[in-house]
C-alpha cells in the first residue's frame, strides 16, 4: 500500500489534522439573519389560545435566551394536523445557503419528534425534525446546501406537525436562521453557460494595409462572451457604460498609434489634443437584451448610436440603462453591440489594442 | 500503519471532495459589487448609493461593504473617481488614472485594495471631506471596485469590468431644480423604424429624478405607446432619450408628445418623498408618418393594384354599355330566332347578347320581342369602324333605321316557340334538374346556352363551336 511508504502514523496524524482544518475552516463570511412567522397560513389546525397563531411564536428572542411560555401553540388532538405559517423576509440576497430553524417548546413525552418542513414557491421543498424533551429547551432542525433566491426565501412558509400517539407538543417560540449572501449590482462578461471569462476582449476584423482610410468591425457582446449584468439589490436604477481606461487621452496601441476618440472625417486628425485620426462608434441600439428567466426587460433600455468624441467630451457611452419600473433580482445578457472604428489611410501594419472599461454605477 | 487508520484517511479525503464538489454545485455566484455599509431607514435610495448634505469644511464618515460572491478568491482595487456624464443622460465614472478634483478627490479610503474569498465581503470606511471653498449644489463622485488583475496583452479591445456606487453630496444654500424641454426630434432608422429624441437639460444646481414620458398617439388622439421612465438628471446636464418606434404594418400618421414631471420643492432630497412641488412640463405635439413594414406595403400595393384594376373593369364595363347604348340596333325577334342563332348571325358572343338584353335562363325568345342587336357588318371589321365613324352623332333611331333596313335582307333566324317552351322546361327539369338553367359546355369551346326551337322543342345541346370574339370589347 502506497501510504505505508510515504506515511508514518506522525505524518498521517499532521496530514488529517490539515485536512480536518480544510473541511471545518468557514470558507464564507456569509451573513446570518433571524426571519420570524408573520402571519398564518390556511394550513392552521393546532390549538392556540389566541386567534391567530403566529402571533403565539413570534417574540423576538433568540436561543439560548428562554422563550415566553404563556402563549404557544400545542396538539396533541389529531396526529395529522399541522401549523403552517408564513415566514418575514430579508431584502437584497443573493442566496440563501442555509436554515436553521430554532424551536422552543416541549412534548408531554421527552424526546418526541416533531416534524419541521420548509415550503416556498408555494409547495414542500425540505423536509426535517426537531426533537422535543419533556420540558421546554430550545431545539432546531438544520438544512443545508439550500439556494435559494430572493423570490424563494420572500416566500418560505414553515410548517410544524407531529404524531400525537401518547403526547402534546407545545412550542413558544419559532424562528429561523438564514445565511445568506448579500445581493450586489454587478456586471461581467459571461460565456454561453454563464460561467465568468477570464480575459475577455472585442474582436475587430482584420484589414490589410490601404492608402484610403477604412473601417474595421467587430461585435461586443457575443453568445461566447455575453455582457451579464446582475442585480440582486433592492435598488432598479444603474446605467452600464463602456469607456476606455486612459479616458480622453487615450489610443489604440501599436506600431504607429491612431486615435478611438477623433472626430475628423476620413480618420483625420482633427483639433484634439493628439496627432492621431481615428474613432470608434458603438450602436447599442443595434443590441438584444435577454432576461433571466422570470424576468422582463421593462424598465430597461439601450443606448443610441455614439461615438468617443474628445472634441465635444464623450468619453463614455451609455450601453444600457435602466428604470425605477426595472426589476431587481434579475440577471440580463446583452448582446449583439456593433463596434466601428475608423483607420486612418496608409495605417502601417500590425497588431493593436485598446483597453476598455465596463462600468456599472448604481445611481 | 494499522487498517484503521488508512479507512480513516481515505474517509477524510472523501469528504474532502465531497464537500468541495457539493460546496462548488449549491452556490450561485453572481459577480461583485458594493453597497453603502450605513443605509438610512428613512431614504431606501441609500442602499445603493451614497447621499449627503454638508456645509463646506465638513467631514462625513461612511462606509462601503465590498461583496464578492464569485466563487473565487479576488483582490479588488477600491477608489473613489469623479463624476463624468455618458450619453444618453447616463451616470458614468471617471477612470482610475484621470485626475480627481471633485468627489474623486473628496474621499479617503481606510484602504484602497481587499482580498476576499468566495462568497463574502468587508466593509470599508472611509471619509467624505468636504471642502471650504466649494460651490453650492450637489455634487456627484463615485466609489468603485475593479478586479485587480494584469492587463490583455491580445489585440483588439481587452475588456475589464468593474461596479461603482454614486455618491451624491449637496452643499446647502440656493438650491435651484429647474428642468427644460427641447422638441422632439424624429431620426429615420430604415424604412420601418425611426428613434423619437427628446432632450432635457437641468438647468438647475442639483439633480433631479425626472419622471419622463413621451407620448405616441394617433390623429384620433388614441394613445398608441408611452416609452419613458424615471431618471435621474444630473446638474448642468443635458439628457437625451432615445426611443425607437417600430412601424405597425400599414404605417400610419402619429404624434408625439414628450412630457416630464419633477419635484420643483427646493429642499426636496434624493430618494427621500416628503413635501412636494410637482411640476410638469411638456414638448409642442410633433405629428410624423410611420412608413409601413415590407408585408405591409406589399398588402397595400396589392389592394391598390386590385382597386385600380376593378376600377379599370368597371370603366371598361361602362364605356361598353354606353357603347352599345348608342350603336347597336333594334332588332324584332321572329319565328324561330334563338340565342344561339342571333349570336351566330350577329357574330357576337351570345353572353353579351344575353346580358345587353336582359335574358335570363334558359334564354328564350320570343317571336316579336324587341332585342339589341349589333349592326350587321359586311364582314369587314374596318368598314364596320368607318361606318360607325360615319355614322358621327345619329342618335339611336337613326341606327336602329338602318339597322333594321339591313336585317329585312338578312335570312331569318329561327325563333323558339313560347307555347312549347313550358313542356320541354318540365320534361327535362324532371330528367335533368340543372340542364335547363345551366349552359352545357362544350370541352374547350365557349359555354352555349340551351335553347328552343317551335319545331324541335329539346334542347339545343350544340353550342355554337367557334364562339366569336368580342367585337365591341376589342373595337374599345
Amino acid at each position: 500500500m502506497i501510504f505505508k511508504l510515504i506515511l508514518n502514523k506522525k505524518s498521517l496524524s499532521l496530514l488529517s489534522l490539515f485536512i480536518f482544518f480544510i473541511i471545518f475552516t468557514p470558507h464564507t463570511y456569509a451573513l446570518n439573519t433571524n426571519i420570524r412567522p408573520n402571519g398564518d397560513t390556511t394550513t392552521i389546525q393546532w390549538t392556540s389560545t389566541a386567534t391567530t397563531h403566529y402571533t403565539e411564536i413570534d417574540e423576538t428572542v433568540v436561543q439560548p435566551t428562554a422563550g415566553t411560555t404563556t402563549d404557544n401553540v400545542n396538539n396533541g388532538g389529531t396526529a395529522t394536523n399541522v401549523d403552517r405559517y408564513t415566514m418575514g423576509t430579508i431584502s437584497s440576497i443573493a442566496q440563501a445557503t442555509q436554515i436553521v430553524v430554532w424551536v422552543y417548546g416541549y412534548a408531554s413525552k421527552n424526546n418526541s419528534v416533531m416534524s419541521v418542513d420548509l415550503y416556498y414557491d408555494g409547495s414542500l421543498q425540505n423536509q426535517g425534525t426537531v426533537t422535543l424533551r419533556g420540558s421546554y429547551s430550545w431545539t432546531s432542525a438544520t438544512f443545508t446546501g439550500l439556494t435559494l433566491s430572493q423570490s424563494n426565501l420572500d416566500s418560505l412558509e414553515i410548517s410544524i406537525s407531529g404524531d400525537t400517539t401518547g403526547r402534546t407538543y407545545y412550542v413558544a417560540t419559532l424562528y429561523a436562521d438564514v445565511t445568506y449572501t448579500a445581493g450586489s449590482l454587478s456586471v461581467d462578461i459571461v460565456d454561453s453557460t454563464g460561467v465568468s471569462v477570464s480575459s475577455p476582449s472585442i474582436s475587430m476584423s482584420e484589414k490589410t494595409f490601404d492608402f484610403s482610410n477604412q473601417n474595421s468591425t467587430g461585435t461586443f457582446g457575443a453568445s461566447s462572451q455575453k455582457i451579464r449584468v446582475n442585480n440582486t439589490t433592492g435598488s432598479p436604477s444603474w446605467t452600464l457604460s463602456l469607456a476606455a481606461v486612459g479616458g480622453s487621452t487615450d489610443f489604440w496601441n501599436g506600431s504607429t498609434d491612431y486615435d478611438y476618440n477623433d472626430p475628423s472625417s476620413n480618420a483625420n486628425d482633427g483639433s484634439d489634443s493628439d496627432s492621431l485620426g481615428g474613432q470608434m462608434s458603438l450602436n447599442p441600439s443595434n443590441g438584444t437584451i435577454t432576461p433571466q428567466s422570470g424576468c422582463s426587460n421593462t424598465g430597461l433600455s439601450l443606448g443610441s448610436s455614439s461615438s468617443y468624441n474628445e472634441e465635444s467630451s464623450v468619453n463614455s457611452i451609455t450601453l444600457m440603462s435602466s428604470t425605477a419600473s426595472a426589476s431587481t433580482n434579475c440577471y440580463w445578457d446583452l448582446t449583439g453591440v456593433s463596434v466601428n472604428q475608423s483607420i486612418p489611410r496608409e495605417q502601417p501594419a500590425g497588431s493593436y489594442s485598446i483597453r476598455m472599461v465596463l462600468t456599472i454605477v448604481a445611481n | 500503519m494499522e487498517k484503521g487508520t488508512e479507512k480513516l484517511f481515505l474517509f477524510l479525503i472523501l469528504i474532502t471532495i465531497y464537500s468541495k464538489i457539493f460546496y462548488s454545485q449549491a452556490i450561485e455566484y453572481s459577480g461583485f459589487g458594493g453597497k453603502p455599509a450605513f443605509p438610512r431607514e428613512d431614504n431606501p435610495r441609500t442602499e445603493s448609493i451614497f447621499i449627503h448634505t454638508a456645509d463646506p469644511g465638513k467631514t462625513i464618515d461612511e462606509g462601503i461593504r465590498v461583496i464578492n460572491n464569485t466563487n473565487e478568491t479576488k483582490t479588488f482595487v477600491v477608489y473613489a473617481a469623479d463624476y463624468t456624464k455618458s450619453t444618453d443622460g447616463g451616470f458614468a465614472c471617471k477612470q482610475y488614472s484621470q485626475d480627481k478634483k471633485g468627489i474623486g478627490n473628496w474621499v479617503i479610503l481606510d484602504k484602497n485594495e481587499v482580498t476576499l474569498d468566495p462568497m463574502s465581503e468587508e466593509t470599508i470606511p472611509f471619509t467624505i471631506n468636504v471642502p471650504e471653498d466649494v460651490e453650492v449644489g450637489e455634487h456627484n463622485g463615485c466609489i468603485l471596485i475593479q478586479e485587480k488583475k494584469p492587463p490583455s496583452e491580445s489585440a483588439g479591445i481587452s475588456i475589464s469590468v468593474r461596479t461603482g456606487l454614486r455618491v451624491a453630496i449637496t452643499i446647502p444654500g440656493e438650491i435651484i431644480r429647474k428642468l427644460s424641454l427641447s422638441d422632439i426630434l424624429v431620426k429615420r432608422k430604415g424604412l420601418d423604424k425611426l428613434t423619437l429624441s427628446l432632450s432635457v437639460s437641468n438647468t438647475g444646481n442639483v439633480s433631479v429624478d425626472t419622471d419622463v414620458k413621451v407620448r405616441v398617439s394617433n390623429l384620433l388622439n388614441k394613445e398608441i405607446i408611452i416609452f419613458g421612465g424615471q431618471y435621474p438628471i444630473f446638474r448642468s446636464d443635458v439628457a437625451t432619450y432615445n426611443y425607437d418606434v417600430k412601424s405597425p404594418t400599414f404605417g400610419s400618421i402619429y404624434k408625439a408628445k414628450g412630457i416630464v414631471t419633477y419635484d420643483g420643492n427646493a429642499a426636496a432630497v434624493i430618494g427621500e418623498t416628503g413635501s412636494s412641488n410637482p411640476i410638469t412640463i411638456e414638448t409642442r405635439p410633433i405629428y410624423f408618418i410611420v412608413f409601413p413594414t415590407l408585408k405591409g406595403l406589399a398588402i397595400i400595393l396589392s389592394v391598390i393594384f386590385f382597386l385600380i384594376f376593378l376600377l379599370l373593369k368597371i370603366i371598361i364595363k361602362k364605356k361598353r354599355q354606353k357603347w352599345i347604348m348608342k350603336n347597336w340596333v333594334q332588332y324584332k325577334a321572329r319565328k324561330g330566332d334563338d340565342i344561339n342563332s342571333l349570336s351566330d348571325r350577329y357574330n357576337v358572343n351570345w353572353k353579351l347578347l344575353a346580358k345587353t338584353n336582359k335574358l335570363r335562363p334558359p334564354y328564350i325568345i320570343k317571336s316579336g320581342d324587341i332585342l339589341r342587336v349589333p349592326p350587321k357588318m359586311d364582314g369587314n371589321k374596318n368598314t364596320f369602324t368607318r361606318n360607325l365613324k360615319k355614322l358621327g352623332k345619329d342618335n339611336d333611331n337613326r341606327i336602329s333605321k338602318r339597322a333594321s333596313d339591313k336585317i329585312k335582307s338578312v335570312k331569318k333566324p329561327k325563333v323558339v316557340n313560347p307555347n312549347n317552351i313550358h313542356n320541354k322546361l318540365e320534361s327535362d327539369f324532371n330528367s335533368k334538374p340543372n340542364s335547363i338553367n345551366k349552359p352545357q359546355l362544350k370541352p374547350k369551346s365557349k359555354p352555349k346556352p340551351k335553347t328552343f326551337t317551335k319545331s324541335k322543342p329539346a334542347v339545343n345541346k350544340e353550342p355554337p363551336s367557334k364562339p366569336s370574339v368580342d367585337e365591341i370589347s376589342s373595337i374599345i
